[in-house]
């Protein structure tokens, strides 16, 4: 009995073309889409080579070759910062104000007079036409650097003017490498693209909502639900039996939608999750089942008119995606921040902190920390779902 | 007028999920709100500011001064955090870095082998080695005074005085249009699409498309109902609803920006939404004009693709600046391209004339939603009835 009604809801859900080419396509379209938005902003914000121009003069050199001091700076990676364009201060200006952004600066280093080291950078006027800069990170860096070569000048000029017998051993001083005194370290993790996120919330999506499958177990099998149910329900099935097999049903068919649109993200868009593929499907296959319980149990309470429950469950995909990720990417941390304790019971925030688990820190026990809740929940919702649907009265007398 | 009762029954039957858009779109708006404490960057220079968390755990005079040079510089909170936590927040760029200055840095810091200041951040990313850089040259700053023979207050006087950015840089007026920071009505107004398409899909689509059901639409047909009737009925209630929601909407956001009501850029914001919001009823007519029945069964997973897809591809949720050039050839065929690009331009300062091609690339793409539409009704029913 229970492997005829499997096999028959098995027809059932794979013949509902609508059902999956929907869900497919949204996986599809909205992975499509994110890999076209997010896959070069990561990239082209990574270290960029800051293109300065140089004005330098025979006074210049005071603190050895400038030129070639400037272009030793690098970032902690070993990224060179500055792509220096040594000229005059003329063609610097035409430089600064270049449309060609191969050719423009983004600012001209003034080294001419030496007490004095000026940074340009250009600006727009506001309202008033006043000009104003709001500080591009670019920006932010040069003035940093010149930083350091101002405080350079400004050691000798107060030296000068407070302990001039000590200037040879404060330009002494200059010449000597100062200790470094920050330790950088960088986060690690498989993926340190943010923008993953999105991809982690839409594969929690995809998985959430298989719960209107779930739902439709619940409908086919109780009386009150639909015809189908009524003539599920006069029949010599086992009401537990009817339901599991249906779940079971439901689950080889959503679980291999999942699977589709997962393996379309990560060998056809090469979507690097930054963990061992095997889990990231693992996992993705666990939500779908979590989601298709969670549809099962909303569902089993009957009491409720269908459009409220249509309703509970809409609002735990969107608002659950919503405070996941889906379209704030730090969402999850902001709420983790102001009230963790929503995403210790959103389900799909859970699941989104199990991909990141993986990207971040491996398989590990924050990783079995969400698999252990998502199982344990998936667990619960079928249980109860089981209990709830026994003995149900549709009418009286 | 039965038409539109029992169309604004199905509408009034679909609040919880206006609700929850809403309240998604009334979440975001105030944490963009949140953003704009101050009034930076209109006059002079401004160096980058970011949020870092800072753990002062030497609280010495030296590391006062760097807690203090950093939270002029950037905003700061002082909290200490694991290791893990750290990574989170980084990650989320939630932070940009984490400084932790050492027990005992001020006694050792001018030691051969002194403590050090840990400062975690993605390498990789500009940002955090810009705080790095920022911090390393302030600490060393004070290092290289003291070890020309100034006090340490008298070098961190001196170390302050050469890296304030206003005494060594000079702006030149350009043209090309620098500067990434939006003003408050910009970024309150750019989100407001992804609420407006939701929640107008969500009442209007299975409403309208409840009544193209045939067994509904013939029941009606036979009806005392003629069809002009039934087709201004429905008109009528989506004009109604969506007038609705471009009223909420803008009334909300515009509680948050006091002072910059009925100014140019506020007036021709909220044109633009309201011809955004046309077009989303267009966009009603094309979706609606498929099969109902689908559209009933899988309208969650339809509004999804459409809001977050046209949010996502028109510049709404990414910054149009930061798509790649091949996306935006695909963004010009949607509205909300050209909603996000007529915004900008508002931002810029355009007048009416200046963004009136954008307006009219929006209301195109409603012009054809709405002809494609009655179009594909057409032909559905010249193939039905034959």
């Amino acid at each position: 009995m229970f492997l005829n009604i499997f096999i028959n809801r098995l027809k059932i859900n794979i013949r509902d073309k609508q059902a999956i080419g929907w869900s497919l396509l949204f996986s599809l379209a909205l992975g499509t889409l994110f890999y076209c938005a997010f896959e070069s902003i990561y990239k082209n914000a990574v270290n960029t080579v800051v293109r300065t121009a140089v004005v330098l003069n025979a006074e210049s050199n005071t603190f050895g070759d400038m030129g070639e001091i400037l272009k030793t700076i690098q970032y902690d990676d070993g990224t060179k910062i500055l792509d220096i364009v040594e000229t005059d201060y003329e063609n610097a200006l035409l430089l600064l104000e270049n449309e060609d952004e191969e050719r423009a600066v983004k600012g001209i280093i003034d080294l001419r007079n030496i007490e004095d080291i000026r940074l340009v950078l250009s600006g727009t006027k506001n309202e008033n036409g006043e000009i104003g800069n709001a500080g591009e990170i670019e920006d932010s860096i040069l003035s940093s650097i010149v930083g350091v070569f101002r405080q350079y000048s400004l050691m000798i000029s107060e030296t000068i003017k407070n302990n001039p017998e000590r200037l040879g051993e404060v330009l002494k001083s200059l010449e000597r490498k100062t200790t470094e005194l920050i330790a950088n370290k960088s986060i690690s993790g498989g993926n340190k693209d943010p923008y993953v996120t999105y991809f982690y919330s839409l594969i929690t999506m995809m998985a959430m909502m298989a719960m209107m499958s779930g739902a439709a177990v619940v409908e086919s099998g109780q009386a009150d639900q639909s015809p189908q149910g009524a003539r599920t329900e006069v029949s010599a099935v086992n009401k537990a039996v009817y339901e599991i097999a249906g779940l079971l049903a439901v689950c080889v068919v959503q679980v291999s939608v999942t699977m589709i649109g997962l393996c379309y993200l990560v060998f056809g868009l090469k979507i690097n999750f930054g963990a061992d593929v095997t889990y990231v499907f693992l996992t993705a296959a666990l939500a779908t089942i979590l989601g298709i319980s969670l549809g099962f149990f909303v569902y089993q309470f009957s009491n409720i008119s269908k459009k409220a429950r249509e309703n509970i469950l809409m609002a735990i995909v969107v608002g659950g995606g919503f405070l996941s990720g889906l379209m704030i990417p730090n969402m999850r941390t902001i709420v983790e921040m102001k009230c963790p304790i929503i995403n210790r019971i959103n389900p799909s925030a859970v699941i989104t902190d199990a991909f990141y688990a993986l990207n971040m820190y491996g398989v590990g026990e924050r990783y079995y920390k969400a698999m252990i809740y998502i199982v344990g929940l998936t667990v619960v919702f079928i249980s109860s779902g089981l209990i709830l649907s026994r003995r149900k009265r549709y009418a009286s007398l | 007028m039965q038409v539109f009762k029992a169309f604004m029954k199905i509408v009034k039957s679909n609040f919880v999920g206006v609700i929850l858009y809403f309240g998604i779109c009334v979440l975001m708006t105030i944490m963009v709100a949140s953003q704009y404490g101050g009034n930076k960057g209109t006059r002079g220079y401004t160096n980058t500011s970011t949020s870092i968390i800072v753990n002062d755990n030497d609280e010495s005079e030296l590391s006062k001064a760097v807690v203090e040079y950093l939270k002029s510089q950037h905003d700061v909170d002082m909290a200490e955090y694991d290791e893990d936590k750290v990574k989170d927040l980084i990650f989320s760029a939630y932070y940009t870095a984490y400084i932790d200055i050492p027990k005992g840095f001020m006694e050792r810091h001018l030691d051969n082998d002194p403590l050090e200041i840990n400062a975690v951040f993605d390498t990789s990313l500009p940002d955090g080695n810009y705080v790095s850089l920022q911090l390393g040259s302030y600490v060393d700053g004070i290092v290289r005074f003291e070890n020309a023979g100034f006090s340490l207050s008298e070098a961190i006087i001196n170390t302050q005085k050469a890296v304030e950015p206003d005494s060594f840089i000079d702006l030149k007026a350009s043209s090309k249009g620098e500067g990434s920071t939006h003003s408050k009505t910009f970024s309150l107004f750019l989100f407001l699409p992804y609420g407006i398409m939701s929640i107008i899909l969500w009442c209007l689509l299975p409403a309208v498309s409840r009544f193209n059901v045939k067994d509904v639409k013939d029941r009606t047909m036979v009806s005392s109902i003629s069809a002009n009737e039934r087709n201004i009925a429905l008109f009528t209630g989506s004009i109604l609803v969506s007038s609705v929601v471009y009223v909420g909407m803008s009334v909300f956001v515009s509680i948050f920006l006091k002072g910059k009501i009925f100014s140019m850029k506020w007036l021709l914001s909220m044109m633009n939404l309201l011809i955004f919001t046309l077009v989303t009823v267009g966009m009603v007519v094309l979706i609606s004009s498929f099969s109902a029945t689908s559209i009933l069964k899988s309208k969650d997973i339809i509004i999804n693709i459409i809001s977050l897809g046209f949010s996502f591809l028109g510049g709404i949720f990414v910054p149009l600046e930061v798509l790649g050039d091949e996306v935006k050839t695909v963004s010009r065929f949607l509205p909300t391209y050209w909603y996000a690009l007529g915004l900008e331009k508002i931002e810029k300062g355009a007048v009416f004339n200046d963004i009136l091609g954008c307006f009219g690339m929006e209301a195109l793409f409603g012009v054809v939603c709405v002809t494609a539409g009655l179009a594909i009704s057409r032909v559905t029913l010249y193939i039905k009835e034959r």
